[in-house]
């Protein structure tokens, strides 16, 4: 080990860091658990890795990561992106979906904690949720910018692997044809 | 042909060699035991993907070419390890940079039979197995070209890069595999090699143990498959360390998976008057080395800086903020270059077991924090110089400079983990040579195992790894052969 390397505490993973994480994580899940109001749209399919309510908090962050900057951007619309994006989630690792649904509860109710307000991260306005995710990305905690970066890539995977937006970016995109199906 | 694990059930396999993990250097020790004579048998945890199923898509190919979807990070987050698995390894996915080890580096090791000297008949029989030249002028993409343009006007070290690539079209997909078959790495030239030579190679077979009795490795079992035999090691830095974790091999030295090197970087990007379209192309094909001072005596110059592009997902990550304010960047695609510059790191990290799973510890250490502003300082001055009108940097809060008289601003910012996001693709060093392993490659502390991958550098190589782990292999290969009586 270098001499000069800073702390090397033992982080396992964004939710399992520090007392900070864990009194947030306790304190979000007590909160949650008597907050309804996730509904899927009808004829909405079921996830599959993800809970309802899960699936609806990624779909509000989706909203704003890759709000379109002018008309002709590709609305995000956030659930078709959350919905494929439970779908990709579905083949990873069980440690790894274990954590983005932590991530996922930590921003709907733990937001609230940081900025002194009871209002659930999915019930918020479009300007408090970005500064929310603002907040999340310059934090002094490690586990808020680590779940912020966690949460961006998702939206800009969902996103920018559309064949949609490559005229937004001038991109020709591939030169083969797509697969009808990823080989398992 | 490539068996997979899940049709040959449960069942018991015998061989005079196993080799776990396919890539540059398991392919390579495959090949070189196999052309003895030596029954191999070769188990690869990821699947086999032939050129056709090489979609270009990001969506597709991340989860099937990358651990965890392309998403694996240390464990604070704070580096993106991007490493690969299927059958060649990371050399399905590499940029076919083929550059030897600085010779500093490699008589820094001080190991016996690893100095430059020694190595340069294995880096010759590796450049000629893989074709390797130098990239033609004419296949110099407008990205690479602008960092050539800036090291002209700087007056700054830099040169044409070599590779491994034959019937090239340009298409610049090669991060996501190659569609038209052009590389010629470990599972396009050495597995065949290997399975005409009689070895028997099984896709999708994720190794739970390495199996020792007695003080001997005498096998390993992947779910319901085991095999008897010797045992190379080849799984890379991050893999070979976890393995070796959890099977709980003695660790004589203290070392084990605790000296890995990551060579991670931090993007910059510059916007253009002129179109640049950094997506058409050979992505890599030019390299910065004025930062880069292998020898350690200039310890602020530890930036390697070659250009960075990716696909659109790749590009977006790149890319500091989010919502409206980032997709007008987003948008400046077709005239944004970018460069990175990558730390010839001497911070230390650690490879352990969580569960099933790596632990990935690396906290980048001052100087190298350092070393990495003055990179990215670097890195853009390079980007003004070649004509950007603007430099996009991705700390947490972005960074924009309009001209060179700011350049400052980098290197006044603190690093702390996550600010700026790193990427890294070289893990290396975590059974290193001299401590986990002796000149040979060999285990110490157990019998009838050695170790052919970039775990095995004990530093830092500052620049491409992938022909010095080839050479490595095939270096280990002649003493394991000689070992195993051939």
């Amino acid at each position: 080990m270098s001499r000069d390397t800073p702390t090397m505490k033992g982080r396992r993973s964004f939710l399992r860091v520090g007392l900070w994480g864990s009194a947030l994580l306790g304190a979000s899940a007590i909160v949650g658990r008597h907050l309804s109001g996730y509904s899927l749209p009808p004829g909405t399919a079921s996830p599959r890795t993800l809970s309802v309510k899960e699936l609806l908090v990624l779909a509000s962050a989706i909203e704003r990561l890759v709000a379109p900057d002018g008309p002709d951007a590709p609305v995000p619309s956030g659930l078709a992106i959350a919905s494929w994006l439970d779908g990709y989630l579905a083949a990873l690792d069980q440690p790894l979906k274990r954590d983005l649904r932590g991530l996922l509860q930590l921003l709907e109710h733990g937001s609230s904690l940081f900025r002194l307000r009871a209002t659930r991260f999915s019930h918020m306005s479009p300007a408090d949720q970005d500064a929310t995710l603002t907040d999340w990305s310059t934090s002094a905690l490690a586990v808020r910018r680590q779940g912020f970066q966690a949460l961006r890539s998702l939206a800009f995977l969902g996103y920018y692997r559309d064949d949609h937006t490559f005229a937004l970016l001038g991109y020709p995109g591939p030169m083969v044809p797509p697969m009808r199906t990823v080989p398992t | 042909m490539i068996e997979r694990a899940r049709d040959l059930g449960a069942t018991t396999l015998s061989a005079d060699l196993c080799v776990i993990g396919s890539g540059a250097g398991g392919a390579m020790v495959a090949c070189e035991a196999a052309r003895t004579g030596l029954k191999v048998l070769v188990l690869e945890e990821g699947p086999n993907i032939p050129t056709a199923q090489m979609s270009q898509r990001e969506d597709e190919m991340l989860p099937r070419l990358f651990f965890d979807g392309g998403g694996r990070t240390t464990s604070d987050g704070a580096v993106s390890v991007l490493h690969g698995r299927g059958i060649g390894g990371s050399t399905i996915h590499n940029t076919n940079l083929c550059k030897r080890a600085p010779d500093a580096v490699l008589d820094g090791w001080r190991i016996a039979g690893w100095s430059a000297k020694d190595l340069v008949p294995h880096y010759d029989a590796v450049e000629a197995m893989l074709s390797v030249s130098v990239i033609e002028e004419s296949r110099i993409n407008r990205n690479n070209a602008l960092l050539r343009r800036g090291c002209e006007q700087l007056g700054w070290r830099g040169a044409v890069m070599q590779h491994n690539r034959k019937g090239c079209v340009g298409s610049g997909f090669c991060e996501l595999g190659c569609a038209f078959d052009a590389k010629q790495n470990a599972a396009k030239v050495l597995i065949p090699d290997a399975i005409a030579h009689g070895a028997r190679v099984i896709s999708e077979a994720r190794v739970d143990e390495i199996l020792v009795e007695a003080g001997r490795v005498v096998g390993a079992r992947a779910g319901a498959i085991t095999v008897r035999a010797p045992v190379c090691l080849a799984g890379s830095a991050i893999g070979s360390a976890l393995l070796a974790r959890k099977s709980r091999l003695p660790d004589p030295s203290g070392k084990l998976g605790r000296t890995l090197h990551l060579h991670p970087g931090a993007a910059v990007a510059g916007v253009f008057d002129e179109p640049v379209e950094a997506w058409s192309g050979i992505p890599q094909s030019y390299e910065c080395t004025e930062w880069l001072d292998p020898t350690g005596r200039a310890p602020e110059r530890r930036a390697w800086i070659i250009p960075a592009f990716a696909h659109p997902v790749g590009l977006a990550a790149m890319l500091p903020g989010f919502g409206a304010a980032h997709m007008k960047m987003m948008r400046l695609y077709p005239r944004l270059a970018v460069f990175v510059a990558m730390l010839h790191d001497e911070t230390e990290g650690e490879v352990s077991v969580d569960g099933e799973r790596p632990k990935i510890r690396y906290a980048l250490g001052d100087a190298d924090a350092r070393g990495l502003h003055l990179g990215m300082r670097a890195t853009a001055e390079l980007l003004f110089a070649a004509g950007a009108k603007r430099v996009i940097v991705p700390f947490s809060q972005p960074l924009e400079l309009s001209d060179r008289s700011e350049l400052d601003r980098i290197t006044a910012h603190r690093y702390r983990p996550l600010d700026p996001l790193l990427a890294a693709v070289h893990p290396m060093g975590t059974l290193a040579l001299g401590a986990v392993t002796d000149e040979t490659g060999r285990y110490r502390g157990v019998d009838g195992l050695w170790v052919a991958d970039g775990s095995l550098f004990p530093s830092s190589i500052g620049g491409p790894p992938q022909l010095t782990i080839y050479a490595a292999a095939h270096k280990v290969a002649g003493h394991l052969v000689g070992a195993l009586g051939r």
